[in-house]
């Protein structure tokens, strides 16, 4: 019920080249077994080579999906020290589903990828403030902390 | 509305992620 939603279907076609895998298939042993799957529904952002750059485990309904699919590209951006493009989806998450419930991780780490672009404490403080202020009880706001 | 294009191996999902600058996305499902 998630998948065919246009939101949906547009982030996973427009960020991602998508695999599913059938736990229930014995010939799919060998891959779960390297992936040391345990829970469906299992979702993972791998780069071109294979290397995990990402996962998040359990059902979410669409308005939730987008935003969590598009902020799980950010993360593995970031990963990959591509961090104008990580900015722009966390960016995006923000400016497209600004009540999702991973808004809040997606406005800590606008900060994060344009402290590291820039090196500029200023960038991190900015975005930080700004998530004091938009998610004040957010489990965010309290790791942003130090 | 209408389904995702899911590629037929991961293999093929990781060439075309290379091919197009994307990200390889698995979802592990369960039918039943």
């Amino acid at each position: 019920v998630t998948y065919p939603e246009a939101p949906v279907r547009e982030a996973i076609e427009r960020l991602t080249a998508p695999y599913q895998i059938d736990n229930t298939v014995e010939t799919n042993e060998p891959l779960l077994n390297r992936l040391r799957h345990v829970w469906t529904p299992d979702l993972r952002i791998l780069d071109p080579d294979g290397v995990e750059l990402y996962r998040w485990n359990g059902y979410l309904p669409p308005a939730e999906f987008a935003p969590q699919l598009i902020a799980a590209v950010a993360h593995a951006r970031l990963r990959l020290k591509e961090y104008e493009k990580a900015k722009e989806l966390y960016e995006e998450v923000l400016r497209r589903f600004p009540t999702a419930l991973v808004a809040a991780e997606a406005q800590y780490y606008v900060g994060v990828s344009a402290y590291r672009k820039s090196h500029e404490a200023g960038d991190l403080l900015k975005a930080w403030h700004e998530l004091e202020k938009s998610h004040p009880g957010s489990e965010w706001t309290v790791k942003q902390n130090f | 509305m209408s389904e995702i294009a899911w590629f037929g191996s991961l293999e093929e999902a990781q060439r075309i992620a290379r091919e197009r600058d994307l990200l390889v996305l698995i979802d592990v499902f369960n039918p039943t």
